[in-house]
């Protein structure tokens, strides 16, 4: 390939929404970044990703970053030119015992302290945001007005142009055959494309991220999981506006989509997929439904 | 899929467009009691 680089400061192997969002922000800081794809951008996993975006976490740090990403998402689009799909009309969070509630009263106060506006509901002015849901196991709700929902594979997208507009290269179909490595130090990237002399790699893969990094001799403990969702035809009552729904005690999420909803949850016990090695070609590809995992 | 019914009961006659079931992968945190099973 013409044009293709032969140095980098620093290369980015992987095209979903880490990838995207490391290209982003590193081009932006003046960084020569190069991001390789070895099919298309948002083909592994982003692309099925339900796109929930809560900013309520358990840590402060990781709720802040997540308000950098509201605020990023806020103007993403009128920047790069590019569609994100992002809709913010918030985000509930029930709570449906007393320890839940006495844990989302403590988040409360943490992101009050760094400015995040969040309210603590009672079960019926949560059940007033969104009308199809009982209500009667609920202790109380916290509401964040600033949550939303984006186009999953719109968003990473954006942040590509983005990227791009900054200096960023970006390539897809370009496979990454090996890391050249002398004495601890990386030297360069071994591509189907090419040779890229860099100092930096940055492993943006997601599920393939276990395998690249053996090739260095690095161990990250990541393991893929089945995780299923539903989408249903439209249901009366359900409106755009409807905030996402987040309820951590019955373990299932929700959010509105063209009239209906996305329903899902957070498997307590999941089944573990690929154990012995991700399959080669998994791209735009998903798993045979199995709704059974929502009952174990 | 029970808990959810009984939140949202419309769910019970809705029609269902797609199902999705996609892999996805767990942060270390989540999975490091499954660490030894897999190395």
């Amino acid at each position: 390939m013409t044009n293709f680089p032969s140095a980098a400061q620093a290369v980015i192997v992987g095209g979903g929404i880490v990838g995207c969002s490391t290209a982003y922000h590193w081009s932006r800081l003046g960084w020569d970044v190069v991001l390789l794809e070895r099919a298309k951008l948002t083909s592994g996993t982003t692309f099925d990703a339900t796109g929930l975006v809560g900013q309520l976490r358990s840590s402060a740090n990781i709720t802040q970053l997540l308000g950098y990403s509201v605020d990023l998402y806020k103007t993403l689009e009128q920047e790069t030119g590019q569609a994100t799909g992002w809709k913010m009309n918030g985000g509930l969070r029930l709570a449906c015992n007393q320890e839940r509630w006495t844990e989302v009263k403590r988040q409360a106060t943490t992101a009050h302290s760094f400015g995040l506006d969040m309210q603590l509901l009672t079960p019926c002015e949560a059940q007033d945001l969104w009308p199809l849901m009982v209500v009667d196991d609920a202790v109380g709700a916290a509401f964040l007005p600033t949550d939303g929902q984006p186009n999953p594979s719109d968003i990473p997208l954006s942040l590509a142009k983005g990227a791009r507009m900054a200096g960023a290269l970006i390539y897809e179909d370009t496979k990454v055959t090996g890391i050249e490595v002398d004495k601890g130090v990386i030297k360069g990237i071994e591509t189907s494309q090419g040779y890229i002399s860099c100092g930096v790699v940055i492993a943006c893969c997601g599920q393939w991220t276990r395998d690249f990094a053996r090739c260095v001799g690095v161990n990250v403990p990541l393991v893929s999981v089945e995780h299923q969702y539903m989408v249903t035809e439209p249901i009366a009552g359900v409106s755009p506006d409807m905030p996402t729904l987040r309820d951590p005690d019955r373990l299932t999420y929700y959010k509105e989509e063209v009239g209906g909803l996305v329903m899902g949850g957070y498997e307590p016990n999941p089944i573990m997929w690929a154990k012995k090695g991700l399959p080669k070609g998994f791209h735009y590809q998903l798993l045979e439904s199995n709704f059974t995992i929502l009952n174990r | 899929m029970e808990q959810a019914l009984g939140r949202v009961p419309a769910l019970q006659t809705a029609g269902v467009k797609m199902l999705t079931n996609g892999p996805e992968s767990l942060r270390p945190t989540v999975i490091s009691s499954w660490a030894k099973r897999l190395s």
